[in-house]
């Protein structure tokens, strides 16, 4: 990660003409947040297939094998926030209030990160070709959502990163982090998402549940 | 007080089709009325069919029947994996089953925390497993060898750590699928008796098992399976009698 950071903030940072202070601090956090984002939506297709063992050999509750694989996530991550830490004691960027954002903002994300969780692992267990799908969604979604390149360089407003959730997800972790007030219209479309995410997935869960045993 | 109530039940296995697992195929098919590819569908098995039965306090069953009977699917059944397609299962109290001991154990943990983590997985808060870790570790005779990572553990030491992490529990129902055991001559003699201190904690006890020995052995109720449906249900020597005829065996 580090290597990654320090190699593409230095050549990017003279692509886009910008200075590496106001280039990498930027770059180092949204990656942070967005590789959490990624891992948990890559291991989502596979996640009831590989804990087949569990599911086949003991009443569980599938629930547990998502928050335990989020849980595991969170802590990664937060292995990998010490290097960021480094990076802005670095660039002299000391947390302000803003940062008490980070924690309602992240909860919130972990919260959409655990329906599409549970939403796709339920899928992945049935269609066995969506892993392979989703591992390339991923991929697409990292360029097109502002991480190695800051939303303002596609003006205010672009349906870029007004169509993209990733951008949102991103504004409610990443703009604290830099000591930015996320905008309002993340929290809605966040909360929104979130809402209508865990309705559907929880409907799909009581539906299939039983049977997600003879799939796996 | 514990019981176990099967009632009609029947469960069906879904066997999905290779084309059937595919989004692409399905939405390929929906999009074209399934001109392009071709379903494979999805198939029905029956894995168990309009089974009956009741347990009560100090009953002890033993499941009999051939390869594919449906021994292991009822015992699936009776620990809630699969749920029945059709009819109930009741139960009455913590059910505990060791179908598959070594469950749940992460190589690079050591002996000391695999027991924890089995522990709590198997349903005990910290403080239960708090009071049983000592006897656990004694009972493995792995010394040392608790403070090393699972990995580096001859398979015979893993199933006896799993072994003494399982039989130190309390259950009302105790389900197993052929008898666990482990070791080598010495250990084994220690084993056994363990295993019948664990046996005997339980109120009701349903064995699968292949074995006439075990069955006579632990057994005071028999049930005899062909084909996914109840044949026989009754006293040991009786349904084993059966079991022998050339009734049951063509």
């Amino acid at each position: 990660m580090a290597i990654f950071i320090i190699a593409l903030g230095a050549v990017y940072s003279q692509l886009f003409k910008m200075s590496a202070e106001e280039y990498l601090p930027s770059l180092a956090a949204g990656y942070l947040f967005w590789t959490m984002f990624a891992t948990v939506i890559c291991e989502s297709p596979t996640i009831f297939i590989d804990n087949a063992a569990y599911i086949k050999d003991m009443k569980i509750n599938l629930l547990i094998l998502v928050v335990r694989a989020i849980s595991r996530n969170i802590i990664i991550f937060l292995h990998n926030a010490i290097f960021i830490a480094s990076v802005f004691i670095y660039f002299q960027i000391w947390p302000q209030w803003q940062i008490l954002f980070l924690i309602p903002g992240l909860v919130l994300v972990i919260l959409n990160l655990f329906w599409i969780m549970l939403l796709i692992g339920i899928l992945g267990a049935r269609y066995r070709d969506l892993a392979p799908i989703i591992m390339s969604l991923v991929q697409v979604l990292f360029f097109i959502s502002p991480i190695t390149w800051l939303p303002k360089l596609v003006g205010e407003n672009s349906w870029v990163i007004r169509l993209n959730p990733i951008a949102y997800f991103l504004d409610l972790t990443r703009s604290p982090a830099l000591n930015e007030t996320p905008m309002m219209s993340s929290w809605i479309v966040s909360s929104m998402i979130c809402a209508l995410g865990l309705t559907t997935a929880f409907f799909l869960y009581a539906y299939k549940r039983e049977r997600i045993v003879y799939w796996i | 007080m514990a019981s176990i109530a099967v009632e009609n039940v029947t469960l069906h296995f879904p066997i999905i089709g290779v084309g059937d697992r595919s989004v692409k195929n399905t939405i390929l098919n929906f999009a074209t009325g399934g001109k392009i590819t071709k379903n494979s569908g999805t198939m029905l098995v029956t894995g168990l069919q309009d089974i009956s039965f009741c347990l009560q306090n100090g009953d002890r069953l033993g499941l009999i029947g051939h390869n594919g009977a449906g021994k292991s699917t009822l015992l699936k059944v009776l620990a809630g994996i699969y749920h029945p397609t059709q009819g109930a299962v009741t139960v009455q109290g913590r059910i505990l089953s060791t179908l598959n001991i070594t469950l749940g154990f992460e190589q690079e943990a050591t002996g000391y925390e695999n027991i924890i983590l089995k522990g709590r997985l198997l349903g005990l808060n910290a403080k239960e497993i708090e009071s049983k870790v000592d006897e656990i570790a004694e009972f493995t005779e792995l010394g040392k060898y608790l403070n090393l990572p699972v990995r580096v553990y001859s398979s015979g030491m893993l199933i006896r750590l799993a072994f003494a992490v399982m039989t130190a529990l309390e259950s009302d129902i105790l389900l197993m699928d052929e008898v666990i055991g482990t070791g080598d001559a010495r250990f084994i003699h220690k084993a056994e008796k363990r295993l019948n201190e664990f046996m005997n904690k339980a109120k009701i006890m349903v064995i699968a098992s292949h074995s006439e020995a075990v069955i006579k052995e632990f057994c005071n109720r028999a049930l005899l399976l062909k084909n996914g449906t109840l044949f026989a249900f009754g006293e040991v020597d009786e349904i084993l009698s059966i079991y022998q005829s050339d009734e049951y065996q063509n």
